[in-house]
């Protein structure tokens, strides 16, 4: 399996065959996870105290230590240089155990594990790795991932910093400024992305290169930044200065640097979505305690309607959350080499199931959900920054239904003349997969929304050809209508596993959940869809108009 | 020295504890398992005893159903040498009795100098097997140690009597002594324990037990707790929440 289940979505395929059976670890990989797990959360219910890393504004250095002897900066290495060597369901396990004790603790860890030592891991040399990993392993070398600057944010690719041979010897002088730099302010070595015009694409793209800056050649951490949330965690622009980098650290090859950065963040993603199903699933149960012990009117909240909803609601996107994650982490587990889209998609659905979790949970717990003597408004504010970093949700959506209409393209000049006409009229539906009984409408809503993917595809094509990429309304209600089928495919798949091997009677909450969860998607599906037809995003458009001419609200009669 | 732990697989103590639909056990579909906290006190026990006399070899041993290798694995990342493992998915049916003799069969083929219990497993609270063990294996045995250092070919245990005071006893090898929670926190596994425990041998083999003299005929729930009540305000109150206490929770 090495195609990526999403992107077929685009052309109305539904390849059931990658969804089933849902994924799971092997015995040994369970008890591995399972150990380190273990030992992590104890560790982290013992002396992680999310309140007071927040008001310190920084992760103490014991909790630091006592995390590095665990194994937590070594959870990616391979073993043969002193890490755990986990797969990607193993680690994204771990990251969703850290989040359910702390925010800045996961975002630390990720900031190590799954995007600053990444570039070395996947595109470093045996010596280079021999080098550095193992005392990466063991937290002596902590890392970061600096590509950021003040004018590249989400453009990435217009990264000013730069690079020039040395003249007088074999390595690069380096100059230029990163901003938001987590790990910044104690990490050893940076993963650092720089142009190096003196070495230009034959493509005429940027050169851009990566490589890895020890902070004792130079680097300069500035102070840390003062933040919303994740306060604990550090957070700092970075000066370089004429900092000498020899050749021997410039990471795959030189010109390569924007493409590894793109491949690191890419099959980085879910590492963040499991953080936000970790802060989730703690959220929901405080609400659910919270609510059945709070007395209002002689009962407890819990038993007014529009309490429920909002315990129900949250737990089917958490169910959906999870199974989109743990289906990608499974597939790319199995050797899936391409996991980009999903990965967005689970990034996408976790941060944005997190913010209306915690919004919720402070709704449910009222006057005492606005104060710091709950843990609700620092599990808010740790929360919003997740739909910011790591490529924000506007350029996600953006990013997968543009490889979606990409792959239709490519269709489209295989299947000659009149294949975009037969698209937009409709294709057939694709198999419905084979679920049991109590889930098969949903399975049909799954096919039959595969069908309309593709035929909004086609035509949302059709109608604005080469402009289509500036169509960015179009562009998220495609995205948002392949989030959906994911979801619901990765919900059916997980439920139908729980069903043949637990039987209906022990699976019976699952299908609920399931149930509620593929219908809560397929309306957001049809909803992305309608949007299309009727002339919303026209009357978006032209009110948006309004607001830029008039630096503010339009006038209007008040 | 040889020290066998004797260890236990146990449901969570956060675990949302069910029935199964036999009445008779646990539902365990939806546990989450550790190791007996007490075996974790007898365990950090022996490492330390290891810790100080590098020589000493600690062995862990369960009675437990085969997939308990992942508490086995844990102990092994924590320090001890190797694991034997009586698999038994029966194991949680059995009485102290069939307990005590399976794994005192595997205990005497050993021949430790010393063994190591928890003062009773968190899941069945009966504190029956370290006891019926010391018996059955002809051991001298001292219950609930706080603590416990080995020299000179005897162990020195010490345990709380009552008002505050503590007795110190001197046990001749081979001795058996059951752990209660001393001043040492278990430790955590390293990365290095983790990475050296993937190696280290589990030793399983099925067994089979006898039948058992004693059966769990029913299992129940603790009742619902009612909900709280408010029988006044301030010094009014007094009389009748006293009378409360006294006549309705029985409680003064
Ligand atoms: C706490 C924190 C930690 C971080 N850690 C790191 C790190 O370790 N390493 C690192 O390199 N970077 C890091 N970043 C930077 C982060 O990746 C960027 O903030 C992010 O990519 C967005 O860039 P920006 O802030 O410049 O926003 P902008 O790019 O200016 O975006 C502002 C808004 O405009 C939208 N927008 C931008 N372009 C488009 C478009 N083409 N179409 C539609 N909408 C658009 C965005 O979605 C956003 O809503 C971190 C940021 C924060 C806040």
């Amino acid at each position: 399996m090495s195609d990526s289940f999403v992107k077929p979505l685009f052309l109305g395929d539904l390849r059931s065959d990658q969804l089933f059976p849902y994924p799971r670890l092997s015995g040994e990989d369970a008890e591995l996870l399972g150990m380190v797990r273990e030992q992590i959360s104890r560790f982290c219910e013992e002396n992680v105290d999310a309140g007071a890393i927040d008001q310190a504004h920084r992760v103490p250095a014991e909790v630091l230590d006592g995390l590095a002897a665990l194994g937590l900066f070594g959870l990616v290495v391979p073993e043969e240089y002193g890490g755990l060597d986990l797969n990607n369901t193993q680690y994204t396990k771990i990251g969703e155990e850290l989040a359910r004790h702390d925010g800045a603790v996961p975002i630390l860890s990720g900031g190590h594990s799954t995007i600053g030592i990444k570039a070395l891991l996947r595109f470093g040399t045996d010596e280079q790795k021999s080098r550095y990993l193992p005392r990466l392993a063991t937290g002596e070398l902590k890392a970061c991932f600096a590509l950021s600057e003040p004018g590249a944010g989400s453009d990435a690719q217009a990264l000013k910093a730069t690079a020039r041979r040395d003249p007088d010897g074999d390595g690069w002088i380096l100059d230029g400024e990163k901003l938001w730099i987590t790990n910044g302010g104690f990490a050893d070595l940076f993963t650092v992305f720089a142009r190096t015009p003196d070495a230009p694409r034959e493509d005429g793209r940027p050169s851009i290169t990566c490589f890895l800056v020890e902070k004792g050649m130079g680097v300069e951490p500035q102070k840390e930044e003062d933040k919303l949330g994740i306060r604990g965690s550090s957070t700092v622009p970075l000066l370089f200065e004429g900092v000498r980098v020899p050749d021997g650290n410039v990471v795959g090859e030189v010109g390569q640097g924007f493409g590894i950065a793109m491949a690191v963040l890419n099959a980085g993603r879910t590492g963040l979505a499991s953080n936000c199903l970790g802060a989730s699933r703690v959220l929901i149960e405080e609400m659910a305690r919270y609510t059945s012990e709070r007395q209002q009117f002689g009962r407890p909240i819990g038993s007014f309607e529009l309490i429920q909803e909002k315990l129900g609601r949250n737990a089917q996107l958490v169910y959906a959350l999870e199974s989109m994650v743990y289906l990608t982490t499974g597939m790319v587990d199995a050797g899936m080499a391409d996991s980009a889209l999903e990965a967005a998609l689970c990034k996408i659905m976790g941060t944005e199931t997190l913010w209306a979790v915690v919004n919720d949970a402070v709704q449910c717990a009222g006057g005492n959900g606005f104060t710091t003597d709950y843990p609700y408004e620092r599990m808010l504010r740790d929360a919003r920054v997740n739909m910011i970093f790591e490529g924000t949700n506007e350029i996600l959506r953006i990013m997968v239904a543009k490889a979606g209409l990409r792959v239709l393209g490519d269709a489209l000049k295989a299947g000659g003349d009149g294949d975009l006409e037969k698209r937009v009229r409709g294709l057939e539906a694709p198999d419905v997969p084979a679920v049991p009984g109590p889930l098969q409408v949903d399975a049909v809503a799954l096919a039959m929304g595969t069908t309309t993917l593709a035929q909004t595809a086609a035509t949302a094509l059709q109608t604005h050809g080469r402009d289509i990429g500036e169509r960015q309304l179009t562009l998220a209600a495609l995205s948002d209508q392949a989030l959906a089928l994911f979801g619901q495919a990765a919900v059916l798949s997980r439920a139908t596993s729980a069903f043949e091997e637990l039987g209906e009677e022990a699976a019976a909450a699952e299908i609920v959940l399931a149930q509620g969860a593929c219908r809560r998607l397929a309306r957001r599906a049809r909803d992305a869809q309608s949007s299309l037809r009727d002339n919303d995003h026209e009357l978006l458009l032209r009110a948006a108009a309004f607001v830029s001419d008039h630096e503010g609200m339009p006038e209007t009669r008040r | 020295m040889k020290i066998v732990v004797c260890v236990k697989r146990v449901p969570s103590t956060d675990s949302r504890i069910k029935i199964a639909a036999d009445g008779t056990s646990l539902d365990t579909s939806s546990i989450e398992w550790i190791l007996s906290p007490y075996d974790e006190f007898a365990l950090e026990t022996a490492l330390r005893i290891k810790d100080a006399a590098t020589d000493t070899e600690v062995v862990v041993l369960c009675l437990g159903p085969s997939d308990a290798t992942k508490e086995l694995r844990t102990c092994l990342a924590l320090g001890a040498d190797r694991a034997i493992h009586l698999e038994d998915d029966g194991a949680s049916r059995h009485d102290a009795q069939v307990t005590s003799g399976l794994l005192a069969e595997a205990i005497a083929a050993e021949a430790p100098e010393l063994v190591l219990c928890g003062k009773l497993a968190a899941d069945s609270d009966q504190g029956q097997v370290g006891l019926l063990l010391s018996y059955r294996l002809g051991f001298p045995c001292v219950t609930e140690a706080r603590e416990l250092t080995a020299a000179d070919g005897k162990v020195t245990a010490k345990r709380a009597a009552g008002g505050g005071t503590s007795e110190i006893w001197e046990l001749p090898l081979p001795a058996l002594v059951t752990i209660t929670k001393g001043e040492h926190e278990p430790r955590y596994a390293s990365l290095k324990g983790i990475m050296a425990a993937k190696k280290k041998p589990i030793d399983a083999s099925d067994v089979s037990a006898p039948a058992e003299t004693l059966r769990v005929t029913l299992m129940e729930l603790p009742a619902e707790r009612q909900a709280g009540r408010i029988v006044g305000e301030g010094a009014e109150a007094v009389g009748e929440l006293v009378r409360l206490l006294r006549e309705e929770a029985k409680v003064i």
